[in-house]
């Protein structure tokens, strides 16, 4: 099995380098399905991120696991939503989300995500260490 | 002739009436029923209403003829909708209509202060303290924020103010972050060029323990109590859009706040905040309530962090 990495990364911000947490996105490759690894805060520094992202995915199945998601505030429900919408529409992908913690569960069902992807249900409540 | 301030009271049944009761005790309550709506007042007539409370099933049933008529004789009278933890969802858009500018999803036995704080807060057309619901004796912090650069910073220290662990603090810090979050970006966005480096915003925190106030106060003032309540309502109902973020953030701030509330004097200054519980009884996605208190200029008292320059006039 062969893994083909991509990584993107959302611009730092200046002056916060103790407390910045850009969102970086990470694939793994595998058979059938293609795993996106989030980190970080998703806000609007990630725009740039997931569009070149959503280009590179080419599986039927999308998962994207966020276990080391610090933050996702209205611009990244915004900008997911967008990437989801994008990768059903014109890909024709199943969307899995993976390892959401109960406040980002809750985010995306008040907001509509779970109308364009499927929640793995998981008890993890764990935050960026 | 002596004026008497009464609030009026729509309920339909007595055991409801009865449940609000004590909470609306400290006030002078005029109870009213339609049919009495339909006389004119006589000319001797001395109540002065200073807000109404309708009670959820009334306001279901004939919430939009009775807003009607107290409006036709009191323009800018405050209602009140009064609904319990069982009231199915009510639309927004009905609400945003009718300029209620409050509603109150309650237990009446378990906040009744809170209650009478709010109806105190709306008579007095003054502000809600955004510290108002937190014990004596509070950890707190006030920051002012001159960049979107010191927004992590702060939101690190708003975090480190819930301390200790177990799931139910960790849901309390992950929840003030996103909370955070929200409150600034939205100030932020809003800000007129250059505003934001010359005045910046006040980000306050406070918590006792159990619950977690926050407020976040510009001094643009560009939301308006209808603009909010059409943000809300169109979240409430609408699909999810990719593009239709606009006021995306504050419908997030109403559904996740245990108590969700806005200080807006148009054209001064805007301070949307909050209440975070650790033991919340209520769930994001179920009826939650707010309060918008509409600070007219003319009323308009400076906040203890007043944007105001000296001399500037008021708006």
């Amino acid at each position: 099995m062969s893994e083909d990495d991509g990584r993107y990364e959302s611009p730092a911000l200046a002056g916060s380098d103790n407390f910045d947490h850009p969102c970086t996105l990470t694939i793994k490759r595998r058979s059938g399905s293609d795993v996106l690894l989030v980190a970080g805060v998703i806000d609007a520094r990630a725009r740039q991120a997931l569009d070149d992202l959503s280009r590179q995915l080419i599986s039927p199945l999308v998962a994207f696991d966020f276990r080391d998601v610090k933050r996702i505030n209205s611009m990244g429900v915004a900008l997911l939503l967008r990437c989801f919408k994008y990768l059903k529409d014109e890909k024709h992908a199943e969307i899995r989300l993976l390892n959401v913690n109960q406040v980002n569960a809750m985010l995306f069902r008040i907001t509509g995500v779970l109308l364009l992807a499927t929640l793995e249900e998981s008890p993890y409540v764990g935050r960026l260490q | 002739m002596n004026r008497t301030p009464a609030i009026l009271s729509f309920f339909d049944d007595e055991s409801t009436r009865e449940e609000w009761e004590p909470a609306l005790a400290p006030f002078p309550v005029q109870e009213m029923a339609l049919h009495r709506m339909e006389k004119r007042p006589s000319p001797e007539s001395n109540v002065v209403p200073q807000a109404a409370v309708i009670w959820a099933d009334v306001y279901a049933a004939r919430g939009r003829e009775i807003v009607r008529r107290l409006r036709e004789r009191h323009p800018r009278l405050d209602v009140v909708v009064l609904a319990s933890f069982q009231t199915p969802e009510i639309p927004l858009w009905s609400l945003a209509a009718d300029r209620v500018r409050h509603l109150i999803v309650a237990d009446p036995a378990e906040e009744g202060a809170r209650i009478q704080a709010v109806l105190r807060t709306l008579a007095a057309k003054s502000r809600w303290e955004f510290s108002s619901s937190l014990d004596p004796g509070f950890d707190s912090r006030t920051f002012r924020l001159f960049d979107r650069g010191d927004k992590e910073p702060i939101i690190g220290e708003i975090e480190s103010l819930v301390s200790g662990d177990g799931p139910d603090l960790e849901m309390l810090r992950q929840k003030c972050a996103l909370m955070a979050d929200e409150m600034i970006e939205n100030a932020v966005r809003a800000a007129p060029e250059g505003a934001l480096s010359k005045q910046g915003i006040v980000v306050e925190a406070g918590f006792d323990g159990e619950t977690l106030a926050l407020q976040v106060a510009d001094g643009w003032g560009a939301l308006t109590p209808e603009k909010a309540l059409e943000h809300l309502a169109r979240h409430q109902d609408g699909p999810p859009c990719a593009d239709g973020g606009g006021g995306r953030g504050l419908f997030i701030l109403w559904q996740f706040f245990d108590h969700f509330h806005i200080n807006i004097a148009s054209g001064v200054e805007t301070a949307i905040g909050g209440e975070l519980r650790r033991s919340s009884p209520k769930a994001p996605g179920q009826l939650k309530g707010y309060d918008f208190f509409h600070i007219v200029s003319s009323d308009h008292v400076p906040s203890p962090h007043s944007f105001q320059q000296e001399g500037d006039p008021y708006v």
